[in-house]
């Protein structure tokens, strides 16, 4: 007996277009990179040079530091939206979750607009905003596994004559033990692979293992030291991302991951309080973003704003709007093949085969790429559409984490009543399937376009001053002297802080309309 | 008009109903009973088309529909579960059917089969705000707007209260009567299939 599954047939073939992307534009990219860079004596100088040896040194130092800072000052967070029922609890979770979708120099920008001069370019800064960036991590990893813990569990523990603390070192941490493992790997993985922060706060002192790429194949010239250090990174990050997945990873996305609302316990003085410092925590850098764009010198100017909307930085926003349009198209259509051909051909390697693109920096990632594609025939950095292949290459396994469960829960059951009405399975799909998962592909193609109007790490080595985006911008601006870049720079990264608070409305609204 | 010939159904690689022959005639009602597990249920998938038989035929009007897909077959079938479109309303869930054929009186049909389940006034209601009964007359009201050929009926009473129960067995009858459906109907409740069918058969007997 065979049972009829209508969506069989395409979904035998819906993760081709993935193949091709990742083939094309990530393996043959990085087989390339290994294969240069295999240089036995410019690996030797990853570990014996005076300058990397200090590079890895505080990138992974300031890695750790950064994320048991985040896990102190996130878990108060964590336990305020997960273990209480309050209004404004939806938007509080919107607005921690805000930063970990701005784009990093963004992050970045705001912490320097933020700090008193004496701690800009330290490692204090960029371990702040560290922080700052993944409180979301936790909130949205280990919020779900919390908030799923029974309060029942807790009282049977207190009347078998465990204290608070004790109920919870008991019996909520090994509950939730997985989710908080996966937020600290996970937000080492983020810092270990800095960037964006690392190149606005870091200052000429501070150089992360990802910057020094950048900087070793821009500003030097040594394309074969930035290789060898893309390498070894590669292989970090693996064994990082390797470790993480051993340890045990949520197996939805954090951002569509369920909450459980039987936490009911409140205690308003505790949790308007917390919520409060909270808002203020979160917001405090973003408005000091908002007021330098058009406040220099405690005098009013409005000419950062001019220059964006109506002048030359003007063709920069356009370029990173029609660069996110362009990605996010791709992201969606090929990251929703690959979920297609996850749920209705059971190719659950799919989904281990798309988040390999994580384990390679987007640093990395550009740097392959243009050693790639830099020579006939396959010289393809000056094609418009290399961009936006990797901001989609980098977007892809968030996309396809965030549809395949939305796809899954549609039950095959509507398919077979669909078709025992006389629909064939376009006309299902097109009815039934597809009304039933917009909401998740929405919220999918809203996160993809966030992440690539703020990607900026295989973006700097791909765009030419011509194609500008505004990250690069940025980060171009803050480095030259004179009040018009300055208010520019802050006012483009005030459009990302608006782009990127519509993406997490748009999320934030489909998981309410998928919870109905 | 409808016709099994020498159906085998296995699963997991054991065949559990072998060599199945049943014959039903145009506006016939046939009531299938048996213990849980003897494979009523999945008899009716393979007369829909969502399961395919490892050996055997399916007639439907003298065509060999056996390798047809079910929604070229024109078999209805209301599912235990209803599987209503939950993103439809009542009025667009019960004129699914017409609105792919591109039924010129689809409105008019829908207003009809409204009436006929008894569910006047409740064309813009959510799906998911109906009682138990409502979605069944809902799920039936769908599957007759179809008009198919025969209606499959998969313990369609199944988890309902006695009164309900009662009352819409009632309602189901004076509606296939006043239609002349041709139906195929599953159920463990010998009372419930004495009073909707003419024919009662246990699945066991169709086995050889």
């Amino acid at each position: 007996m065979t049972s009829y599954t209508p969506y069989a047939h395409t979904a035998r073939y819906t993760w081709w277009p993935a193949l091709l992307l990742v083939g094309i534009f990530f393996v043959l990219p990085l087989v390339t990179l290994t294969l240069e860079g295999l240089v036995p004596a410019d690996l030797t100088r990853v570990f014996t040079a005076a300058t990397t040896t200090r590079v890895w040194w505080f990138t992974t130092w300031q890695a750790l530091v950064s994320t048991m800072s985040t896990m102190v000052i996130a878990l108060p967070a964590t336990w305020l939206v997960s273990r209480n029922v309050f209004r404004g609890r939806r938007a509080l979770v919107a607005l921690l979750t805000l930063p970990f979708l701005l784009p990093t120099v963004v992050v970045g920008v705001a912490f320097l607009a933020l700090l008193p001069p004496s701690l800009r370019y330290t490692a204090t800064a960029v371990i702040l905003a560290h922080v700052y960036f993944n409180i979301a991590v936790f909130v949205r990893v280990v919020g779900p596994a919390w908030s799923a813990v029974p309060h029942s569990l807790l009282h049977t523990a207190q009347l078998l004559g465990a204290s608070p603390l004790v109920a919870f070192h008991t019996v909520t941490l090994p509950l939730i033990r997985r989710a908080l493992v996966s937020a600290l790997g996970l937000t080492f993985l983020f810092c270990f692979t800095s960037y964006g922060v690392v190149r606005i706060l870091g200052g000429p002192r501070l150089s992360t293992v990802e910057t020094e790429i950048y900087f070793r194949a821009v500003s030097l010239g040594d394309t074969s030291m930035a290789i060898a250090l893309g390498i070894v990174q590669m292989v970090a990050l693996a064994l990082v991302a390797w470790l993480l997945v051993k340890l045990g990873g949520p197996r939805t996305s954090p951002m569509v991951a369920d909450w459980a609302t039987t936490s009911r316990r409140t205690r308003p003085v505790l949790v308007a309080a917390t919520s409060i410092t909270y808002a203020i925590l979160v917001s405090v850098p973003l408005a000091f973003v908002f007021s330098r764009s058009f406040i220099v010198r405690n005098t009013m100017s409005w000419s950062g704003w001019r220059q964006v909307l109506a002048g030359d930085f003007g063709a920069m926003v356009l370029q990173s709007l029609e660069y996110a349009v362009v990605a996010s198209a791709i992201t969606l259509a090929v990251g929703y093949g690959v979920a297609h051909s996850i749920v209705h051909r059971r190719m659950h390697i799919l989904e281990s085969a798309s988040a390999a693109t994580l384990t390679v920096s987007s640093v990395t990632l550009g740097l392959a790429i243009i050693v790639t594609f830099d020579n006939p025939p396959l010289d393809l950095r000056s094609w418009w559409l290399i961009t936006p292949v990797a901001h989609a290459l980098v977007a892809l396994p968030i996309v396809v984490r965030t549809i395949t469960p939305v796809v899954a829960a549609v039950p095959l059951g509507l398919a077979h009543a669909a078709a025992t009405l006389g629909a064939s399975p376009l006309r299902s799909w097109l009815n039934v399937q597809w009304p039933l998962v917009r909401g998740g592909a929405l919220a999918a193609l809203a996160m993809s376009f966030a992440v690539s109007v703020g990607e900026f790490g295989a973006t700097s080595f791909l765009t030419r001053r011509e194609s500008e985006t505004m990250p690069v911008a940025i980060a171009r601006l803050l480095g030259r002297p004179g009040d018009a870049n300055q208010l520019g720079a802050y006012a483009m990264a005030s459009i990302l802080i608006i782009v990127c608070a519509v993406a997490v409305a748009m999320m934030e609204r489909s998981r309410v309309e998928a919870s109905r | 008009m409808l016709e099994l010939r020498e159906v085998d159904v296995d699963y997991a690689g054991v065949t559990f109903l072998r060599g199945v022959n049943l014959m039903v005639q145009r506006g016939e009602r046939l009531s299938l009973v048996g213990p849980s597990g003897s494979g009523k249920s999945t008899l009716l998938r393979v007369i829909a088309g969502i399961e395919t038989p490892s050996a055997g035929a399916v007639f439907v009007d003298g065509r060999d529909v056996t390798r047809t897909p079910p929604h070229l077959r024109r078999v209805g079938m209301v599912f235990q579960d209803n599987q209503l479109f939950p993103h439809l309303d009542v009025a667009a869930n019960i004129g699914y059917a017409l609105k792919i054929r591109r039924s010129a009186n689809r409105r008019e049909t829908v207003d009809e089969m409204l009436t006929l389940v008894g569910l006047d006034g409740f064309e813009h209601r959510s799906v998911s705000t109906l009682s138990g009964g409502e979605q069944k007359r809902v799920a039936v009201a769908r599957a007759l707007a179809a008009d198919p050929a025969v209606l499959l009926l998969d313990e369609p009473l199944t988890g309902l209260d006695e009164q309900l129960h009662d009352r819409l067995l009632d309602d189901l009858i004076r509606l296939f009567d006043l239609r002349g459906t041709t139906v195929i109907h599953v159920t463990h409740d010998i009372a419930e299939a004495k009073r909707l069918s003419s024919r009662i058969v246990d699945v066991a007997e169709l086995v050889s």
